[in-house]
């Protein structure tokens, strides 16, 4: 099922945009872009839903219901679920289109991985899931070459001698940027959540870049377009916050006047 | 899951922290979480890992050579008996699986391996005897020794060809990889090697000058040719096209269209050549003409060679069904006999026994009598 909804639509599409360009590379640029168009939907939901709760939480009825119940948990969540019914507001609401993402980015990887098949095993397996309107006689093997790059293996630029993981940095980067760019600031600074978002701002980066360093190149691509995508698609919605970038310490600290609102 | 590599990046992770987030805690408890399928979705619901293959192995002079995961193994054919492996430890930087192809004097067995490095080792203890590591790629395919040189093909674009101390002599340029051994031809003294970039390549065996190419074909050339004593090369492409390539005009003298991808190297008989492809099917053509003379399908794809013992042709697919057909293509067992695992490489022998490789969860190799009876198989101890 995972295969016959998700994958073999990414292959075959992902293949199809190769047969039209004939550079790989770009194919997955292409590609990457075309799926965030599609997601951008989900996007634009999560975003509002995590303003939404942003806006709960800077609420006066809520500071009061977290200091009144503040020794009784039980009691506490009763009152913010109150809140949430009342303001009609779905507390997993802005989690639910990350976890829909979540396949599409997992998939998307697959996809890339099962096209580039560089073993006779991974081509045979491709070779299954090809859709009849792809020539794969045509384009089969895949060149993986892009740039100074092998798709199909961790990137490294040869600098004196010495192998500098080039894209890995820029995936940290990327990462790093749009993680501060797009995180809104917390309404309970110092709170359990702030500290998560903080703690997550500095290891998702070196996460990712530890992803980038070790597998396909392609995949570095993958996250590199996609930050830059991502960025670009909150910029055109105004929602970012350029506050973020100038201090590290934002996050602990209450901002006034950070983030643009529309 | 690649524990290894999980472990590895927790502790990556931790080498950034102030504070040790293993311990109970929300925060360590939900990264640790987010890394944990982060990780097993990344490297390990994939399509199969990068090493994901089938096993290479070759028979020389009454031993079994199994390129398969971590080790080459030599095996007595009579019996299975492990002689001995290669490395002795599992080293989980290495993976083999080109067929491990022995000189002609049987001093060498040379085998390259996922590591990108090219191995000569000593065929009757496997102590290794020189390493060649200049490639920046994979070896998938099978070496070709001749006396004096050894042609390796790499999973990159590069052919080596090292002489017997395992120096380079010269190497040859490729637009794609190349999973086919390459062949060679006494009368041109030459070495023709069919690439995965649609091309055959004729190449002068002394120093690697390209004496002629073919047009680019309609599809990639994954296994090795033929070559018949005419000097008519017999191959398939995934273009669906099998040819009969005569090298000395470097025309077609025919070509026969199959139904799916021919991956599988021919079996050239007397007069008759038999192919195999894809969608399952066995075909025996007129080696003169082309004409066919014969078809037998199968259940699954075939990737193998089909291999000719004792006048029966021999045929493995991928549902791990073996069929044994006579020469008029006549099932000579009533049922195919199922195997609990994927067949993907060529059948071979070793006198009257049939050697099975298998792409199974334990079993690598498994020995047949002639009626299909299993004699021995062959589970690697961990």
């Amino acid at each position: 099922m995972w295969d016959l909804l998700i994958i073999n639509p990414m292959v075959n599409t992902l293949l199809f945009i190769y047969s039209v360009i004939g550079n790989f590379g770009v194919a997955i640029i292409i590609f990457t872009i075309l799926i965030r168009l599609i997601t951008h939907p989900l996007t634009v939901s999560q975003m509002r839903s995590a303003q939404a709760m942003q806006e709960l939480q800077k609420s006066k009825e809520w500071q009061e219901i977290q200091k009144k119940y503040k020794d009784d948990k039980q009691k506490l969540s009763q009152e913010q679920m109150r809140l949430y019914q009342q303001m009609g507001i779905n507390p997993f609401g802005s989690c639910l289109p990350l976890l829909i993402q979540f396949p599409i980015i997992i998939g998307l990887y697959q996809a890339i991985i099962r096209a580039l098949a560089t073993t006779p095993y991974q081509l045979l397996e491709l070779s299954k899931h090809l859709y009849s309107f792809i020539n794969a006689a045509e384009i089969i093997p895949i060149d993986n070459q892009f740039l100074w790059m092998d798709l199909s293996q961790p990137e490294r630029l040869p600098v004196f001698g010495i192998g500098i993981p080039v894209l890995a940095i820029i995936v940290v980067i990327t990462t790093y940027l749009q993680q501060k760019l797009m995180t809104p600031p917390p309404a309970q600074p110092g709170d359990q959540t702030a500290q998560m978002t903080q703690m997550m701002n500095i290891y998702m980066p070196l996460f990712i870049g530890y992803i980038s360093f070790t597998l396909a190149s392609g995949l570095a691509l993958y996250f590199i377009t996609s930050n830059i995508v991502g960025i670009i698609q909150y910029a055109a919605m105004g929602k970012i916050h350029w506050g973020n970038l100038l201090s590290f310490r934002s996050q602990s600290t209450p901002q006034k006047g950070v983030g643009k609102k529309k | 899951m690649d524990t290894l590599r999980y472990s590895y990046l927790l502790n990556f992770v931790q080498s950034f922290l102030p504070w040790n987030w293993r311990k109970k805690s929300l925060a360590g408890l939900l990264l640790k979480t987010a890394l944990f399928f982060s990780a097993l979705a990344l490297t390990a619901c994939g399509p199969g890992s990068m090493m994901s293959n089938w096993p290479g192995a070759s028979v020389e002079n009454g031993v079994v050579f199994v390129a398969y995961q971590a080790h080459v193994y030599a095996l007595r054919a009579e019996n299975g008996a492990e002689l001995w492996r290669f490395p002795p430890e599992a080293d989980n930087r290495i993976a083999f699986y080109a067929p491990p192809a022995l000189s002609p004097d049987g001093t060498q067995l040379i085998v390259g391996g996922f590591n990108h490095v090219l191995y000569s080792l000593n065929p009757q203890n496997g102590t290794e005897q020189w390493k060649f590591e200049e490639s920046k790629y994979p070896y998938i395919a099978k070496a070709l020794i001749t006396e004096e040189t050894i042609y390796a093909p790499t999973n990159g674009n590069l052919l080596y060809a090292l002489d017997r101390q395992g120096r380079k002599r010269w190497e040859f340029e490729t637009k794609a990889p190349t999973w086919a051994a390459p062949v060679y031809d006494v009368n041109c003294d030459c070495v023709y090697i069919a690439s995965l970039d649609h091309v055959i390549y004729a190449v002068r065996a002394k120093d690697g000058v390209e004496l002629w190419q073919t047009k680019r074909l309609e599809g990639a050339i994954a296994s090795t040719p033929v070559l018949g004593e005419n000097g008519v090369l017999y191959f398939g492409t995934f273009g669906n096209l099998f040819h009969a390539f005569d090298t000395r005009s470097q025309v077609d003298l025919w070509t026969y269209q199959t139904s799916h991808w021919v991956w599988g190297s021919p079996l050239l008989l007397e007069t008759q050549v038999i192919l195999t492809d894809l969608s399952g099917a066995i075909i025996a053509l007129e080696a003169k003409s082309g004409r066919e003379l014969w078809k037998f399908v199968t259940d699954a794809a075939i990737t193998a060679a089909p291999a000719l013992i004792e006048g029966v042709i021999y045929v493995g697919n991928e549902n791990g069904n073996l069929y044994a057909l006579d020469l008029q293509g006549t099932p000579i067992w009533q049922q195919p006999k199922k195997f609990d695992g994927k067949i993907l490489s060529a059948v071979l022998s070793a006198e009257r026994t049939i050697l099975v490789p298998l792409v199974a969860e334990e079993r690598v190799v498994v020995a047949l009598n002639s009626d299909g009876g299993e004699t021995w198989s062959f589970q690697p101890a961990k």
